[in-house]
């Protein structure tokens, strides 16, 4: 089951990545964009460490190590997973009709179903700012990859369980942007800055510490137990957003809107 | 040429009412700013805690209120390259082309318009979670009409910077991606988060000569330390670089027009 779900996914992932080639020029002005983009941010912490060179413990390196982490996990969460920021507005357009009348898994079928081109760049930003830049040990690139899946797994569950509010509270578009901007923004500062109440936020409702800083403290120095942990944040949220997701969908209410699926 | 201008004005109230009508959108969509402001504080807060009570002339609360300046009028900018980017993909450019208005003057007064609303909205909560978080600091009352006088300049050269990426689409159809760079340099090198007096000296002599000082950080320092010789000098930088805006703007519409195509149907 597990193989065929993959086969499925590697399939759907082929044909997205062919529809976006077939707009080459837009694909590589998006990438290109995009990874300017992550640069130029990476540049601002270049400028304030340049005047400060300690942040808490933090120097330049361990913020690099944070955008090649973050920017990764964004890109394999959203990037591939293109309709997990839709979720709301599939629900409350009744576009769910589509999948479920086919015989897959209709969660995994409604994420793969769509690729979101423009953070291909943010696919491509980590491994090469952490390879061209950091140069980390081999052995620390290893870390880096498994703590990017799973700082993904962490963030793919968080947006799935809350877009799954569509089915409870109706249009939560809104909700969904907001709480992925803060959740963002959150991720891309070292969690040591917080304090109190908030950097218990960080690690549990709104778990940016988990895909940002729990990573980076491992790429700095591995520790099984800090790893069982992010794995377990990991389970904990892939496995929230997808009951809420089977709990919401037996609410689930048929609309008669006819779209055109795109 | 004073009914021209009327004309644009009364495009420029109806966005305004428009977007009144929406004003608890708009407050709801500053719940952001308030992140961005905690964030900026905790930074700011390690960092001064580290460094003494002020750094470059700048003390936590003048930082965090350069910030809610800074955020002010980035978060006010409607997103003008979007809209452009549109109306060249599905065609409502040619109900404007007909129009017997100005295309792009057409845009600025209703862009002007919604932004105005915007900036209320942000200076409102931007300006009372940074008044909660760190106090109020020392503020010129007296210059105040010169600082809504800088405010539309600013959003007259930041509309036609980022007007001329929007008008790109006439080649590229998605703008996105050239977007994202544009704006993020006018963000890093416009002192959009911290100010540049505090950047390297190479990067300093380099900002010196680009425009985006004066799309951002600029207007945001005479927020904060205001005088009327900073005033004077931003006002003559900012005309320069909108007129030099301006004409690639409407060098690139001119161009780009002729390349539209029109289907019947």
């Amino acid at each position: 089951m597990a193989a065929r779900q993959a086969a499925f996914t590697a399939a759907y992932l082929k044909a997205n990545l062919a529809t976006a080639l077939e707009y080459r020029v837009s694909l590589i002005t998006q990438v290109l964009g995009m990874l300017l983009n992550n640069g130029l941010w990476v540049f601002f912490w270049a400028l304030y460490f340049a005047r400060f060179p300690v942040l808490r413990g933090w120097t330049l390196d361990d913020v690099m190590v944070l955008w090649a982490v973050v920017t990764t996990a964004y890109g394999l969460a959203v990037g591939l997973m293109g309709n997990v920021l839709r979720l709301p507005q599939l629900i409350v357009q009744g576009q769910l009709d589509y999948f479920l009348a086919l015989p897959k898994n209709v969660l995994l079928h409604v994420l793969v179903s769509q690729m979101r081109p423009v953070h291909f760049g943010d696919l491509l930003f980590g491994p090469v700012l952490l390879l061209a830049v950091v140069r980390p040990a081999r052995a620390q690139v290893g870390v880096y990859a498994v703590v990017t899946m799973l700082a993904a797994l962490v963030l793919l569950g968080f947006l799935i369980l809350v877009g799954s509010a569509a089915f409870f509270a109706g249009n939560a578009d809104a909700l969904l942007a907001q709480v992925v901007n803060a959740l963002v923004h959150f991720s891309t500062y070292p969690a040591r800055i917080f304090d109190g109440g908030v950097r218990v936020m960080l690690y549990t409702i709104l778990p940016a510490g988990f895909v940002s800083t729990v990573p980076v403290e491992l790429v700095r120095e591995f520790d099984w137990l800090r790893l069982l942990w992010l794995a377990g944040a990991a389970a904990a949220f892939m496995g929230l957003g997808i009951w809420t997701f089977h709990r919401g969908l037996r609410r689930y209410e048929s609309g008669n809107l006819m779209m055109l699926r795109s | 040429m004073s009914r021209s201008l009327l004309k644009y004005a009364e495009v420029g109230l109806i966005a305004v009412r428009s977007a009144w009508a929406y004003v608890w959108n708009q407050l709801l969509s500053t719940l952001f700013l308030v992140v961005v402001i905690y964030v900026f504080v905790q930074l700011w807060r390690a960092t001064f805690a580290a460094q003494g009570p002020a750094i470059d002339g700048f003390t936590l609360p003048e930082m965090i209120w350069y910030l809610v300046a800074t955020e002010a009028i980035i978060l006010s900018l409607p997103r003008v390259h979007a809209v452009l980017e549109q109306e060249v993909k599905d065609g409502d450019l040619a109900l404007r082309l007909s129009k017997p208005y100005s295309y792009l003057g057409f845009h600025y007064a209703s862009f002007l318009g919604e932004a105005l609303v915007k900036l209320a909205a942000m200076l409102v909560v931007g300006g009372v979670t940074a008044y909660l978080m760190v106090g109020p600091i020392p503020f010129r009352w007296e210059a105040v009409p010169v600082l809504l006088l800088l405010y539309l300049t600013t959003h007259a050269l930041n509309f036609f910077y980022v007007a001329a990426v929007g008008l790109l689409a006439f080649w590229v159809e998605e703008v996105l991606g050239i977007h994202l760079l544009f704006d993020k340099l006018k963000w890093i090198l416009g002192g959009m988060l911290i100010p540049i007096g505090l950047y390297p000296e190479t990067v300093r002599r380099v900002v010196e000569w680009l425009p985006f000082r004066y799309m951002v950080g600029g207007p945001a320092e005479l927020f904060v330390h205001f005088s009327w010789g900073g005033a004077g000098a931003l006002l003559v930088h900012q005309a320069t670089w909108s007129v030099v805006f301006g004409l690639m703007c409407s060098g690139i519409f001119r161009l780009g027009v002729r390349r539209v195509d029109l289907n019947g149907g």
